[in-house]
Formats: C-alpha cells, sequence, structure tokens
C-alpha cells in the first residue's frame, strides 16, 4: 500500500534579514490512508512550518532545497495556484493554534462557513448550490462539530463567541470539504484546560467515525498521545525519531526524545524533580554541525559533531537518527 | 447600532455648539474694532458710538453671546460689511461651489487610491507597486498651484480638450438649483449638456485638489493592506481553499478599510480648508476665495461662516466615518 502523505528528504531554507534559515533539514515522514500521526517537538522546531508546506501556505519567500512532498501521487511542489484550490479544503485542510486569530473578525461565521462550502463545490466543478442549500449545509457542519445553537451561531460575529466555540468552527470549516488528510496545528494550545479536554474528545470521534487520516502538530505530548497513533519527534528541523506512540513514549531511543519525556509532570509517581534539557534550542541560520542537538545531548562524542546521524531502524515500526541511540 | 448612531449624533451637536462658542470667543479677542471699520475711516465717535450700539457690541460679552448664539440657531449669521448682504446669503452662492469640487475629488481620491492601494499591496515591490509610489510621493509634494497652472497649459491651452477656468461657460445657464450642486441639478433637470459643461470644468481643479488626498489614501491602503495580508485569518482562508481574489478584495479590503476610512474622513476637512489656492487658480467661485478676501478686510462675519460651514461638514464627515466604521467592524457597534 503507498502512502498516503509522503515527505522525503525535505529541505526548506527561509532567507531572512540575517542569513538564510535552515528550516527544515531532510525531513522523511511517511503516512498511510486512516493513520494518525503526532509531530512533537519544542517550539522553533519547524513542526508549524512543515504542516504549512503540506497545504502550500508556508513563508512565501521559502525555497524548497531537496526533496518533495507527494499527497495521493500528487507531488505538491510543482502544483500551480489554480491547482492547488483543488488540493487545499477539499483533500487536504487544516485546523489552526489560536481560535482568536484564525477567524475573519468582521465577517460572520455564517459567511465563512459559506464562503468554505461554496470554494469547495467551484473547486470541484460543481454547481454552487442555492442559499438556502448553503445554509442548511453550514448548519450540518456545525452539528458535526457539536454545536446545539446553529442558526445563533451562524448569525455571529467571532467576538461574540468563546475560544472553544471558535475552535469549533474552524473544525467545521477544516471539515466542510470532506477532507482526506486533516493537518491539526497545536489545536489546543490556546484553550482552557477544560476546553483542550472537550476538544480532543471532539477530534478523537470526528477522526474515528469520519476515518480521517491527521497530521497533529502539537509541543503538548499528552495531547499528542490522546490523537496519535503515531509519533515523529522533532528537533531543529530534523526528524530525532520517529514510530509507534506506544513504543515511543514508553521506550524512547533518543536522548532528545528522553530528555522531553523526562521534562513531563508525572502525576501518579510525581516523586522524581523534572528535568530540563539543558541550553536552548539552536539559531537555525548557523546550525550546529553534524547531529543538530549535540551541544545539548548528554551522549554527544566526537562523531556527533562530524557526521549527521543516519535515520535507521530499531524496530517494526520505530526508527532513530542518533550515533548513540538508547537500547 | 441605533443607539450607537444617535450617540454619535449628540456628540455632534456639541462639538457644533463648542464651534460656534469658540468662534465667538476667537473674534472677539481679535485685535480691531469691528464698530470703527463698519464707521469708516472719517467716521465721528458719536457716530462709532451709534454703530456700537446698533451692533450691540455695547453690550457685556455673555450677552452678546446669547445674542450671537440665539441668531445662529435661526440661521442668521449677520451681514457682511463690505458686500453689506445676509452672510447666509452669501454662503448659500460659494458653499455649493466648493463643496461640489471637494465632493468630486474625493469621489476620485477614493476610487483611485483604494483600488491602487489594493493593487500596490498585492503586487508589492513590484512594477506596479514602484509607479503608484513614485506617483504617490508627487501627489503629496506637488504644490496645488504649480500643478493646476501645468494642467491647464497642457490640457486646456495646448490641447483644448477642457476649458481653462470657472465653473460653466459664460454663454451657459445654470439650471434651476435644488441641491446648488450644478453636476446633480443638471442630471436632475435632464440637462445633459449643462452637466457636460459643468464636468469639463470641474475636472482640472478636482484632478489637483485630490492628488495629495488620492496619494495619502493610497499609502495608507497599501500598508493596511499588506499588513492585513499576513495576518492568521488570512493563512487560514488560503488553507480553506478561498480564491486568492475573494480573499483580496472581501477578506482583506474590508480589514485594510478601517484606517483608510480614518484618512478619508480627515482628508475632506482638509480639502475643505485649503481649497483656496485651487479656487484662486481656476477661478472657481467657493468660500476658499471668499474667506481670504473677507479676512484681508476684517469682515469678520462671513469668517465666522466660512468656518461654522467648514467646521460643520467636517464634523459630518467624522460622523459619517465613525457610522460605516461601526458598520464595517460589529466589535465597535456596542461601543
Amino acid at each position: 500500500m503507498t502512502a498516503l502523505l509522503n515527505i522525503e528528504n525535505y529541505r526548506l531554507d527561509i532567507p531572512t534579514f540575517d542569513g538564510v534559515l535552515k528550516v527544515l533539514d531532510g525531513i522523511d515522514i511517511k503516512l498511510d490512508q486512516g493513520d494518525t500521526l503526532g509531530i512533537v517537538g519544542e517550539s522553533g522546531c519547524g513542526k508549524t512550518v512543515l504542516a504549512r508546506s503540506i497545504l502550500g501556505i508556508g513563508p512565501r519567500n521559502a525555497k524548497r532545497v531537496s526533496g518533495q512532498i507527494v499527497f495521493d501521487a500528487t507531488a505538491l511542489d510543482e502544483l500551480s495556484e489554480a491547482e492547488w484550490r483543488r488540493i487545499r479544503g477539499v483533500k487536504i485542510s487544516m485546523i489552526f493554534q489560536d481560535p482568536m486569530t484564525y477567524l475573519n473578525p468582521l465577517l460572520t461565521i455564517g459567511r465563512q462557513l459559506s464562503d468554505v462550502v461554496v470554494a469547495h463545490h467551484r473547486a470541484q466543478g460543481m454547481q454552487v448550490p442555492a442559499k438556502a442549500e448553503r445554509l442548511a449545509r453550514c448548519g450540518q457542519l456545525l452539528e458535526q462539530v457539536q454545536i446545539a445553537d446553529t442558526q445563533r451561531v451562524l448569525k455571529s460575529y467571532p467576538h461574540q463567541l468563546s475560544g472553544g466555540m471558535r475552535q469549533r468552527i474552524l473544525i467545521a470549516m477544516a471539515l466542510a470539504g470532506e477532507p482526506k488528510l486533516l493537518i491539526a496545528d497545536e489545536p489546543t494550545t490556546a484553550l482552557d484546560v477544560t476546553i483542550q479536554a472537550q476538544i480532543l474528545k471532539l477530534l478523537r470521534d470526528l477522526v474515528d467515525r469520519l476515518g480521517l487520516t491527521v497530521v497533529m502538530i502539537s509541543h503538548d505530548v499528552g495531547a499528542i498521545a490522546a490523537l496519535s497513533r503515531r509519533v515523529a519527534v522533532m528537533y531543529a528541523g530534523t526528524v530525532v525519531e520517529q514510530g509507534e506512540a506506544e513504543s515511543i513514549l514508553t521506550r524512547p531511543r533518543h536522548p532528545y526524545t528522553r530528555g522531553l519525556l523526562a521534562a513531563l509532570p508525572d502525576i501518579e509517581g510525581a516523586t522524581h524533580p523534572l528535568e530540563a534539557i539543558p541550553g536552548t534550542i539552536p539559531n537555525l541560520i548557523t546550525p550546529p554541525t553534524g547531529c543538530r542537538f549535540h551541544p545539548r545531548c548528554p551522549r554527544a562524542t566526537a562523531i556527533c559533531r562530524q557526521q549527521k546521524p543516519e535515520t535507521r531502524s530499531i524496530g517494526a515500526d520505530h526508527v532513530v537518527a542518533c550515533h548513540h541511540a538508547f537500547d | 447600532m441605533l443607539t450607537f448612531t444617535f450617540r454619535k449624533i449628540a456628540v455632534l451637536v456639541g462639538t457644533m455648539l463648542g464651534l460656534a462658542a469658540l468662534t465667538f470667543l476667537i473674534t472677539n479677542v481679535a485685535p480691531g474694532d469691528p464698530a470703527r471699520l463698519v464707521a469708516g475711516p472719517d467716521a465721528t465717535n458719536d457716530m462709532v458710538e451709534t454703530i456700537r450700539q446698533e451692533y450691540g457690541l455695547d453690550r457685556p460679552l455673555y450677552e452678546q453671546f446669547a445674542i450671537y448664539m440665539g441668531d445662529l440657531l435661526t440661521g442668521d449669521l449677520g451681514r457682511s460689511i463690505v458686500s453689506t448682504r445676509p452672510v447666509v446669503d452669501e454662503l448659500m452662492r460659494y458653499v455649493p461651489a466648493t463643496l461640489e469640487l471637494v465632493l468630486v475629488a474625493m469621489v476620485l481620491g477614493i476610487l483611485v487610491g483604494v483600488p491602487f492601494g489594493m493593487l500596490s499591496a498585492v503586487y508589492k515591490d513590484r512594477f506596479l507597486d514602484q509607479v503608484t509610489r513614485i506617483f504617490s510621493i508627487s501627489g503629496v509634494a506637488l504644490p496645488a498651484f504649480w500643478f493646476g497652472i501645468l494642467l491647464q497649459l497642457f490640457f486646456a491651452v495646448r490641447l483644448e480638450w477642457l476649458p481653462v477656468s470657472g465653473r460653466l461657460p459664460l454663454t451657459e445657464l445654470p439650471p434651476e438649483p435644488i441641491t446648488h450642486l450644478l453636476l446633480v441639478d443638471s442630471l436632475l433637470r435632464g440637462q445633459f449638456e449643462t452637466f457636460w459643461a459643468a464636468l469639463s470644468h470641474i475636472i482640472l481643479p478636482a484632478i489637483v485638489l485630490s492628488f495629495p488626498c488620492l496619494a495619502s489614501i493610497l499609502r495608507v491602503n497599501r500598508a493596511e493592506m499588506i499588513e492585513v495580508l499576513q495576518s492568521d485569518h488570512i493563512v487560514a482562508a488560503r488553507a480553506h481553499g478561498i480564491s486568492s481574489a475573494r480573499i483580496v478584495t472581501i477578506y482583506a479590503l474590508k480589514n485594510a478599510l478601517l484606517p483608510t476610512l480614518a484618512m478619508i474622513g480627515l482628508r475632506f476637512g482638509w480639502m475643505l480648508g485649503s481649497t483656496v489656492l485651487v479656487e484662486t487658480v481656476f477661478d472657481w467661485p467657493g468660500i476658499g476665495l471668499y474667506a481670504v478676501s473677507s479676512a484681508l478686510a476684517s469682515d469678520f462675519k462671513p469668517v465666522v461662516g466660512v468656518t461654522l460651514v467648514i467646521g460643520f461638514f467636517f464634523m459630518i464627515t467624522n460622523t459619517l466615518v465613525d457610522l460605516a466604521y461601526a458598520w464595517i467592524d460589529p466589535r465597535l457597534r456596542r461601543a
């Protein structure tokens, strides 16, 4: 079975005033239809840039140095703007981090949602439905994300609704085109903890019910674990470890993954002090040579400074990129 | 929205009264004795005193103020000393001409400034953007009297496409007044030839007057568009597959229009107050010329009248801008 999403040796540079940011450094990610992948990593590790590249909405001046992103047998990097429109929202769609700023403040929810519905019909060459039909469809989409008072919500502006409600609306918009692949970029980060749980549960239900393929991005390992069967751990533009969530979260092999998990509070056996990873994430204009994690790594040796570690398989579905991976 | 509207109108009335009081004060502290001016250089002290009594200038200031405000509310702005005609009558002659000129210039500024500002933002740093940049810098930099004469020389004298000056040819009778705006009245009366004549006369002065205003509208709209186009909800709209054209014209322009509107309101007031140069060059019978000649003759009543009229239209525009703000941005409606 060929993967629905295949990212191969993807390298991306972003020229800035201070120099060229080497944002993504050879990313390899495969995702089968119906599977769920969580990408976890610190802020600034390139998660969001990667996610947006999948939808062709990354930074305008970003330059692809090598590799490609193939979705459903289509090389996405080659697409024209017109071709993108047949993909965005229809085949791949996205949920965003902050529901506060990702909805247009000056248009009603109904207007924004129905625009999305219209765009999808146009993209697929179908006739745009009449107004009543569109409204019914919008109501249906809101019901799907468990919003009860659909008529009132459709007439509302974003500022009149709560954060949780707005996130539900963004999810409804993302699902409007019945996409195959859903990218969730930190969907719970900006929400209260209780709302986070609700949104995660809603996403879980939708993924199960609609059989969605999901890429979820977060720095919250808990949120990732709740939704993803597989996990990819990113550090400074590289994937350091990838595989089944179960395997990675219980037996991490990469020193960075270990550090990340050790930095998490543990409710049940809260006996050990939380460990922080020493140092900070590197400057991506002049990234460390060899393994990008070596300046912060407790196991680093001479080879780590000189050679970028190959990604090697260490289990049925578990790869790691480290010269000195744990056994 | 309704309470918001009423509140804005209440503020408008209050500001108008404040302006009236302020102009009264200023004319009273200004140097020169109006009674002596009216009486003329050869008048005896007795004559001046008689005139002082006649005009109520001997009464205490608060009484004068009450009379002035009372007159104002009944639409009486006094008489011009120079022409001895009621100021209201003279304003009725001059204000529509200026208002028409400013309105046409404003429409021109908006119709060109907003779309080109939008396009410059979309094609930022590309050819079109560079062209509009040069265009708008010249717009702000060129002095109106020089630019006006240049246009006259080229379009009126050299090409003879447009008339040099005036509001209508001497041979053309103005239409029976309805709004006192020639363009509107001639259309309403169905006198299309008069309309074309009026239009051909107003084009050049309107272009000259609107140029700096157009330039600032363009630049503000461009800057706002660039900022809005980078915001999160635009990224989201793109991700949802909304077309670029729709994103630019609806999702971004609506947000960018708010600061542009503020600029439009400010520029409108600025144009009303700065028509005098354009009116001089194009011999346009408006309030700019009227105000300057009255001020030079120390004829205070017309100056007060003009000040109040400009203030009135300025406040009206800004109230309209405030209402448009609330109409565009739902978050302001409760404020």
